[in-house]
């Protein structure tokens, strides 16, 4: 209690200007170091302004700005020295010559020189009575003529100026110290809300959406839309097939490949759960185009050029249905790898007239992780690359 | 893509949050100290139109003497140009940095003049010297509202609390000094002039609201 009780006075006296300047270092010390002490000085501050705003308001002199204004511009002025004099005592080196030969006179003969004091005038009285920490008035300095200062009092001027650069820089210390541990404790902060995004992220029960965008030639823009109502219907039924809200009939169908459930064909191209479909008439060589140069828009769905799906742990599902790009009859060929690692069929299934969802696995033993690529082909000739994750300029063969 | 400064929080009548006056203009005050502490001069000019009138009648208020005041005036807005850099909003406002810079000066003044004594019959003397002056001051000029509010806060304070407080504030006496002149323990006036303080800021605060 007693304690508290003389941190709020020395915050008056703060306030107030009456801390000497040693003492004042002190507490900004411990006002860094305390939100509770800022407070309190912050109210005391806001205080005394209520109390200079209780004046009776008095107009200020003009010549006041003017002596201000004075001041300020002779002490922003720089010293500009001419250098060209200095040049011509250069270019004249027998004139330094002469200096240096005066200079080494002086010294070998100057009398008692070991023992002569170093020469401190004595201190006028009115400076003698400055006492420390105290700032100088600009009328005082105006009163001594500003150059015409002695010398005297180095000493003491020394010394204060050195306190007086400790204490600034404990009170900076003490700032900085403080910043520093504002700053821990938001990065600190920063860290626990990653850690926490990156552990639901790597969840592997969260369904993943995504949209399968055909390779783009540089600076195209690819653009993802709202997929059609036909293919949210499919990728939610497809949603409830994986989470276990619906059991189709079809899907438990031994050695089935294509069911058909609501309208929808579900086709499941996971290893050990399905065979290929019949109709995998793959051609013996997919000619793939340039992809920097589609003859026709690679509209999949209605969804732009891009093609829905989801991730549900390491099940990949993507919903498509028949367009001009698409057509109904075509066989979508599914790839996985890339150009590097080289490309494997994953396998393949026939569009009909339907919406239709395939599943495939990212996790499979000729799985490359993430890495896939979809190409529609039929008996009439091959297509671009309609959908590949991530994005390359490559093509299966 | 919107960044947090864009998304401004809508009240329910679609008006947005308004700032109070008071931050507005202390921002406008700590913006212009750092337009000074880079050596910018027009600052210093917009910041001594600002507040140059409120700081002279402080000064004239408490060195009773307007050459002086004028003087120490200079002093004052010479110092707030060479320390603008040294100004730390997080610390103080702008004005409470300024004030105390200009009391300073003053106190430095006051003290010069010539010692006083701490007895009864000089606490009663610079009493009576400040209600005098106040009487003057308010005869000869006029106040704004909010320097009216706070003159009558100030007048409106217990009669101990706001003695303690103007002879600490505007006359430069120590808690000692008063304390010694009263006759009254110290830490009654240490108490008596902290509380005149925060009754003052709490004024200022609901002219403010």
């Amino acid at each position: 209690m007693s304690e508290l009780h003389l941190i709020e006075d020395d915050a008056t006296l703060y306030v107030l200007g009456r801390l000497t300047e040693a003492e004042r270092g002190e507490f900004e010390v411990r006002l860094a170091e305390s939100a509770e002490l800022r407070a309190l000085v912050s109210e005391l501050e806001e205080g005394a302004v209520a109390a200079a705003m209780a004046a009776p308001r008095r107009r200020v002199p003009k010549q006041v700005w003017e002596q201000i204004e004075k001041t300020i511009t002779r002490e922003t002025r720089a010293p500009v020295l001419d250098f060209t004099l200095w040049f011509g005592w250069l270019r004249n080196g027998w004139a330094v010559a002469a200096a240096c030969l005066v200079g080494w006179l002086l010294y070998a003969l100057w009398p008692d020189r070991a023992g002569t004091p170093d020469v401190v005038p004595s201190p006028r009285a009115s400076q003698a009575n400055v006492q420390p920490g105290e700032v100088p008035t600009e009328s005082a300095r105006t009163e001594t003529g500003g150059a015409a200062r002695p010398p005297q009092n180095t000493a003491n001027a020394e010394r204060r100026s050195l306190q007086t650069n400790f204490l600034a820089m404990t009170r900076e210390n003490g700032a900085l110290r403080l910043q520093n541990a504002q700053l821990v404790k938001q990065v600190s902060y920063l860290s626990q809300v990653l850690t926490q995004q990156q552990a639901l992220l790597a969840e592997s029960s969260r369904l993943k959406f995504f949209q399968l965008t055909p390779p783009a030639e540089t600076g195209v823009v690819t653009t993802n839309a709202v997929p059609s109502p036909e293919l949210q219907r499919a990728l939610f039924l497809a949603m409830a097939r994986e989470l276990g809200w619906l059991q189709s009939p079809g899907s438990l169908q031994s050695g089935s490949t294509q069911t058909n459930l609501g309208g929808i064909d579900f086709v499941d191209l996971r290893p050990g759960t399905n065979t290929l479909s019949a109709p995998v008439n793959l051609p013996p060589q997919i000619e793939t185009q340039p992809a920097s140069t589609p003859e026709t828009p690679l509209l999949a769905s209605d969804s732009g050029d891009a093609i829905p799906g989801f991730v549900s742990n390491t099940n990949v599902f993507v919903a498509f249905k028949p367009s001009p790009v698409v057509p109904s009859g075509s066989a979508l060929n599914f790839w996985t790898g890339d150009s590097i690692q080289g490309f494997q069929p994953l396998g393949s299934a026939v569009l009909t007239d339907n919406p239709m969802v395939v599943t495939f696995s990212a996790a499979g033993p000729n799985s490359v992780g993430m890495n896939f690529t979809l190409t529609p082909g039929n008996a009439a000739g091959s297509f671009n690359v309609i959908g590949q994750s991530p994005p390359t300029n490559s093509t299966p063969p | 893509m919107e960044t947090a400064e864009n998304q401004v929080v809508r009240f329910p009548d679609g008006d947005q949050p308004r700032e109070l006056p008071e931050a507005v203009e202390t921002r406008e005050d700590a913006r212009l100290l750092m337009g000074i502490a880079q050596g910018d001069q027009h600052a210093l000019a917009a910041l001594y139109r600002r507040r140059g009138s409120l700081i002279y009648s402080l000064l004239v208020r408490m060195l009773v003497n307007e050459m002086e005041a004028q003087e120490v005036m200079q002093d004052a807005f010479v110092q707030i140009w060479r320390r603008a850099h040294r100004y730390d909003p997080a610390r103080s406002s702008p004005m409470a940095w300024m004030i105390m810079i200009a009391r300073g000066l003053a106190w430095d003044r006051l003290r010069s003049r010539s010692r006083r004594s701490a007895t009864q019959a000089a606490f009663e003397r610079e009493v009576a010297s400040l209600e005098v002056e106040e009487v003057n001051g308010a005869r000869q000029t006029e106040r704004d509202e909010l320097a009216t509010a706070c003159a009558a806060a100030l007048n409106g304070l217990p009669e101990d609390q706001g003695r303690a407080l103007q002879l600490a504030f505007l006359r430069g006496w120590t808690h000692e000094e008063i304390a010694c002149a009263v006759g009254e323990p110290l830490g009654t006036i240490k108490a008596r002039i902290r509380r005149g303080l925060l009754a003052l800021r709490k004024t200022l605060k609901d002219h403010h609201v």
